[in-house]
């Protein structure tokens, strides 16, 4: 993830991550048994936790996935951590600019 | 999403674990735990010294703002359980102030749904969020 291209948004405009991404067979269900979906996705809780909430909604939407993640909710995922890192700079600032 | 100084001091996104059966009901309920937050932050601000006079909450669902605004009786809001009609009676009572916001002004919808860059990044720079 070191090398990705930042973007602009955590989650694309009308994006929707339904029941049909679930994985079909065992062998996908394997493959995804070898990610580390829900250490990212707390990572990332930890993070909206303290100082961002703009990325509080994309968090919400790939936790209801923790029981069977599926292929395309870990590139979601992968997804808010590329946003993250185009933003690594932004903080909460009290008291204007 | 409650700011302070300009910048964001308390916030939540989840998914309601109760069902509601409209829109309505759901930012109705909504509005009753945005209050009670409300209620909270504003005895600890009281408690340190900045006494604000009443709050005023905002609400995208001109409907939900009926509901609490107007203490009748409705054939479609009958089934709304107890506990949500709570806001009415702050707002009833004059310490909140519930008031309109319109989709372009709404601070919120960043919490709710997926949104274009522009307004993605007004929101963020309206929450305190800024580039260090």
């Amino acid at each position: 993830m070191q090398d990705c291209k930042p973007i602009s948004t955590p989650l694309p405009v009308n994006f929707k991550l339904s029941s049909a991404m679930s994985p079909s067979n065992e062998a996908e269900r394997m493959e995804m048994s070898r990610v580390p979906y829900a250490s990212a996705v707390g990572s990332l809780m930890y993070a909206m936790i303290c100082t961002r909430p703009d990325i509080a909604q994309a968090v919400g939407v790939v936790c209801r996935f923790m029981a069977d993640p599926g292929k395309e909710r870990w590139n979601t995922v992968k997804r808010i951590m590329r946003y993250i890192k185009g933003t690594s700079g932004v903080a909460i600032c009290f008291g204007g600019s | 999403m409650f700011t302070l100084a300009g910048g964001a001091v308390s916030w939540l996104s989840k998914l309601q674990t109760v069902v509601a059966l409209s829109t309505t009901e759901a930012e109705y309920m909504a509005s009753t735990q945005a209050c009670k937050e409300a209620i909270w932050m504003q005895r600890l601000m009281e408690e340190l010294g900045h006494k604000q006079q009443q709050i005023t909450v905002y609400c995208d669902s001109q409907s939900a703002l009926h509901i609490a605004r107007n203490p009748a009786f409705r054939s479609r809001t009958k089934h709304i359980g107890v506990q949500y009609h709570f806001v009415r009676e702050v707002v009833e009572e004059g310490s909140m102030d519930m008031q309109k916001i319109h989709t372009n002004d709404n601070l919120a919808d960043v919490m709710t749904k997926p949104i274009n860059a522009d307004k993605f990044i007004w929101c963020r720079s309206s929450y305190g969020l800024l580039e260090t």
